[in-house]
């Protein structure tokens, strides 16, 4: 089976549209990485209040900015995600929080690198999931994130066991496409 | 929560080994990765939307003297010390909503900020107490009315026990409207204020 590629309208140029005040481009953004932005926004700063608060100030910001996006300097993924970043950065910064005392001891959990790695691979995949057909998403969210069986996944979705299988095969897939770039 | 099956499992015993192989590059991608969110609230697209939401025409444009007191009266009230905050919100001026009887406990005051020259948008922060905290698909709204209607939103926003500080932008000229209003839902349920304060010639 190959893989199949998308042929939605390309990020770039929905924010090419976005920087001329195209509405309909921004809901369409809006459609394909509110998700992702939210994930981040939540595992950066743990609450949901505050998430919501940097993922709309993370649109505002495209709504703004989409003027100085240019194509020829990087993706467009990789340029919403920077401009989410940097909202989530911003959000954090307002915590009014004692700063955390240094560890003497050298620490078992992820460095800098490997979280900044960990949260580009996660906004990859995340935006890669939104473009799948829903039937497709759905099927591989409950699969790899929900703990069902793909027969209790089959019986939650009411549709027969083979057609998860077709589904998980599919949506993998066309996954292996959209991610090309990323895998090891 | 459970490991997901294993691949073969989950895409059934008929893959091509070619075709297996790729498909386990991104299965392994998919197991490192968190969840992402299982929904966008639908308070954050409401948000969303009123980003692109186009500038409603000016209708009252009248400035002087009401403003000049409302924000003195307001600055005395909330404290000059509040003017600067340390929190890169710099307030201009602000305003204090009254509770109406529909939420007799309710108070609240908006702390406007100045407009960004080069975007046009202007940071609003509520500090809002004594609403009832709702259901997680529920939520609250500041809101602008025009001719005793919703005209345009601020932004939606939860409540906790005790005083809950939300930041908004908006890029609307607050001297077009008439009026501001906390209420619960959206527009078209048509809700009665909660919190209202007039924007008086403002």
């Amino acid at each position: 089976m190959s893989a199949v590629v998308a042929t939605a309208e390309s990020d770039s140029h929905l924010i090419e549209r976005v920087a001329g005040g195209d509405r309909d481009a921004f809901t369409e953004l809006y459609r394909r990485f509110a998700r992702p932005v939210l994930a981040m926004a939540l595992r950066q700063l743990g609450d949901n209040g505050r998430a919501e608060e940097a993922a709309q100030e993370t649109f505002a910001a495209v709504w703004r900015s989409a003027r100085s996006y240019k194509a020829d300097r990087g993706s467009a993924s990789a340029w919403l995600y920077a401009v989410a970043r940097h909202a989530i950065i911003d959000r954090a910064r307002q915590r009014r929080e004692p700063a955390v005392e240094v560890p003497e001891e050298a620490s078992a959990e992820a460095g800098p690198d490997e979280r900044a790695e960990g949260a580009w691979l996660a906004w990859r995949v995340h935006a890669a999931l939104e473009q799948l057909p829903e039937r497709e998403r759905a099927v591989l969210e409950l699969a790899y994130w929900s703990g069902l069986s793909q027969t209790e996944i089959a019986s939650y979705l009411d549709v027969p066991l083979g057609t998860v299988k077709t589904r998980t095969r599919t949506g993998l897939a066309r996954l292996a496409g959209l991610l090309e770039e990323v895998r090891p | 929560m459970k490991e997901p099956p294993e691949l073969h499992e989950l895409v059934g015993g008929d893959v091509p080994d070619e075709e297996l192989a790729r498909l386990r590059e991104v299965d392994g991608l998919l197991r490192r990765v968190p969840p992402p969110p299982h929904e966008v609230p639908l308070s954050l697209t409401h948000a969303v939307e009123q980003v692109s939401a186009p500038r409603l025409p000016s209708r009252r444009r009248r400035l002087g003297l009401t403003l000049a007191f409302a924000a003195l009266v307001a600055a005395l009230a909330f404290g000059l010390g509040r003017w600067t905050e340390d929190d890169g919100f710099e307030e201009a001026w602000s305003v204090v909503l009254e509770s109406t009887e529909n939420a007799p406990a309710a108070s609240a005051v908006v702390r406007v900020g100045e407009v960004d020259e080069e975007s046009g948008n202007m940071e609003l922060v509520l500090e809002v107490s004594g609403l009832e905290p709702l259901e997680s698909d529920e939520f609250y709204a500041l809101w602008l009315a025009d001719e005793g209607e919703w005209a345009a939103t601020c932004g939606y926003f939860s409540v906790g026990e005790g005083e809950t500080t939300i930041r908004m932008s908006v890029s609307y000229d607050i001297r077009d409207f008439e009026a501001w209003a906390v209420s619960t839902g959206h527009p078209n349920d048509h809700p009665p204020p909660l919190l209202r304060a007039e924007i008086d010639a403002a």
